[in-house]
């Protein structure tokens, strides 16, 4: 068995590979969950006076990954691109798009410093994840530490932490 | 890697006026329903990942809380009527880029693609030092940030 338990988070890579990504550090906080539009991952069909339920049912399910950043890095969203191979600018691909719909994501990595030593790498499956929210928050109220930005995707694929 | 920590906001510009007595700015993208959840996931019966998203039409919805209100969005208020398209409409921030220091960012949205959607939040309160309200903004062209 080995248990991980992470520091902090160190950054987000979005582009089409490890190269050719752009990448956010300045992340306050990122998480990931496994959810499902029908509710709970599993529904179990227990009968009444069943010892035991017979079976459960399977729901949909995908991922909802959800980054914290202070600030923005207009590069990652709005001049990256998240697909190989469309070099023309006017082809080029992007994780946001303000005139048409944003593209899937080829290289979505977040890395995390564990306690000890050591980082994991959590790299969610390819051309599977899409931007599905962008809120900017900013204030001059006093006292205000951080002006976070976040930044939410669905990834519709695997989960992969080395 | 080109982060950029935001220190504050400068100014809200309507129609080449400037607006300077801002305390929030809240940028979303939202769909044309105002929902912030832009894309689905499509399933069919057997597959548990899914099929494939439903991205939905989105527009930018920004949030701008002054202290106390302001009268460069009167024009564009039709209290009894339909209101005004914005001529032009940006924000400006103060930002932190390294390793170029202060500097500032620059929003703009595209012409006439700007309307007020509500104005709303006025709270005037005694003992309280700030009487926030809140206009809200809907572009439906692009809204882009550009550096200085």
């Amino acid at each position: 068995m080995v248990d991980t338990k992470y520091k902090d988070i160190q950054s987000l890579r979005i582009g089409y590979d490890v190269t050719n990504s752009e990448e956010i550090a300045t992340i306050i906080s990122h998480s990931d969950k496994l959810v499902s539009p029908d509710g709970d991952l599993v529904k179990p069909f227990a009968a009444i006076n069943d010892k035991s339920a017979p079976d459960v049912t399977h729901h949909h399910r995908y991922y909802l990954v959800e980054t914290v950043m202070d600030g923005f890095n207009r590069e990652a969203f709005f001049d990256e691109q998240v697909q190989a191979g469309a070099e023309e600018p006017e082809l080029s691909t992007r994780a946001l798009r303000q005139d048409a719909d944003n593209d899937l994501i080829e290289y979505l990595v977040a890395k995390m410093s564990k306690i000890i030593t050591g980082t994991a790498t959590v790299t969610y499956e390819s051309a599977k994840a899409m931007l599905s929210g962008l809120h900017i928050s900013v204030s001059n109220r006093e006292g205000r530490k951080y002006q976070p930005t976040t930044i939410r995707h669905k990834v519709r694929g695997t989960r992969v932490e080395e | 890697m080109t982060d950029r920590k935001y220190l504050g906001i400068q100014k809200v510009t309507v129609n080449s006026v400037d607006e300077a007595n801002v305390l929030d700015v809240d940028i979303r993208l939202v769909t044309l329903k105002y929902a912030e959840d832009l894309v689905e996931v499509k399933f069919t019966p057997n597959t548990i990942y899914g099929v494939g998203f439903k991205p939905h039409p989105k527009c930018w919805l920004i949030k701008i809380v002054h202290d106390g209100q302001s009268d460069v969005w009167d024009s564009y208020i039709g209290d009894n009527s339909k209101g005004a398209m914005i001529p032009n409409f940006s924000v400006t921030f103060d930002i932190v880029k390294d390793p170029a220091g202060k500097v500032i960012e620059v929003w703009n949205a595209e012409g006439n693609k700007c309307f007020v959607a509500n104005r709303d939040d006025l709270k005037v309160e005694i003992e309280q030092e700030r009487t926030p309200g809140a206009i809200f903004v809907v572009c439906i062209g692009t809204f882009t940030p550009g550096y200085e």
